[in-house]
């Protein structure tokens, strides 16, 4: 294997420690969770660096182990705070809703303007991420997987311990509560 | 007729492509009659598409998925020293 194409493992820190930790944060929204998941990171990567086999930029390699990690992560919040068994209003839409099924609140309107500059994207970064801390654990992390990572949804029952349907709920109740905090906080709008 | 609780599942579904075809047409017939449930649809819709989008704009020179603040200078030598003990 050509030696140069894996840094030492000295420089890791300093060459991916920042992408790592601002990717985590992104996804796990603390920084404790998100230096544990990158700390776990290179652990594992000094394990298996020798299953590297540079098919993919070093970087790619580690953001994968990562994505774990995070994983990982997300599933000790489960076990720290677990759901009592049965119906709760995380499991269930009835809260949202009229008792004739109509939505309890109506949404705004939207005015346009998409975020253009890099500000405007920062600013709604933010935004986004103080809405997903108003969520329940849980549901956050679920619409985390879907949405930033992409993963489909038998892979994120798998991952955080959902039944399907319960897995729908809880989407659409971090859908629903990210649209109504997004909508309060919103200064630009965007088109809708 | 679907009632806007019975099309909130069907509407999430269908975000990510995995309604049934009853679902599909139940939906499809409520947001026809309902202005509410078709603007929560759209606004959504949006929403995911800016999520999604999010880690395009990264910062140029760093080359980084965020913006914002990284490691702490605490958290970066705790594991320059747990990589060094690890090593030998």
């Amino acid at each position: 294997m050509d030696s140069t194409s894996v840094p030492p493992p000295e420089n890791w820190v300093d060459e991916y420690g920042d992408y790592l930790y601002r990717y985590a944060l992104a996804r796990l929204r603390s920084p404790g969770p998100a230096e544990d998941a990158v700390q776990e990171t290179f652990l594992a990567a000094l394990s298996a660096v020798d299953g590297y086999e540079g098919r993919s930029a070093f970087r790619t390699w580690l953001t994968s182990i990562l994505r774990n990690k995070i994983i990982d992560q997300m599933r000790r919040n489960q076990r720290e705070a677990p759901l009592a068994v049965g119906s709760t209003p995380e499991e269930s839409l009835d809260d949202l809703f009229l008792p004739n099924g109509h939505a309890r609140t109506e949404p705004g309107h939207w005015r346009r303007t998409d975020p253009r500059t890099e500000a405007e994207w920062g600013e709604f970064r933010e935004r986004l991420q103080r809405c997903l801390e108003t969520l329940p654990k849980r549901t956050a992390d679920t619409f985390v997987l879907r949405e930033m990572e992409g993963m489909d949804s038998k892979a994120i029952c798998k991952a955080l311990g959902l039944s399907s349907s319960n897995y729908w709920v809880v989407l659409h109740r971090a859908r629903l509560g990210l649209r109504a905090c997004l909508e309060e906080d919103v200064v630009h709008g965007f088109e809708a | 007729m679907l009632r806007c609780k019975d099309a909130a599942v069907a509407l999430t579904k269908s975000l990510d492509g995995e309604t049934s075809r009853v679902e599909r047409w139940g939906l499809r017939f409520h947001l026809l009659i309902c202005r509410s449930c078709s603007r929560v649809k759209r606004q959504l819709t949006a929403m995911r598409q800016l999520a999604r989008t999010l880690d395009e704009h990264t910062d140029a020179d760093a080359e980084i998925p965020t913006s914002g603040d990284g490691l702490s200078d605490d958290a970066r030598q705790r594991m320059r020293d747990m990589l060094r003990q690890r090593e030998k």
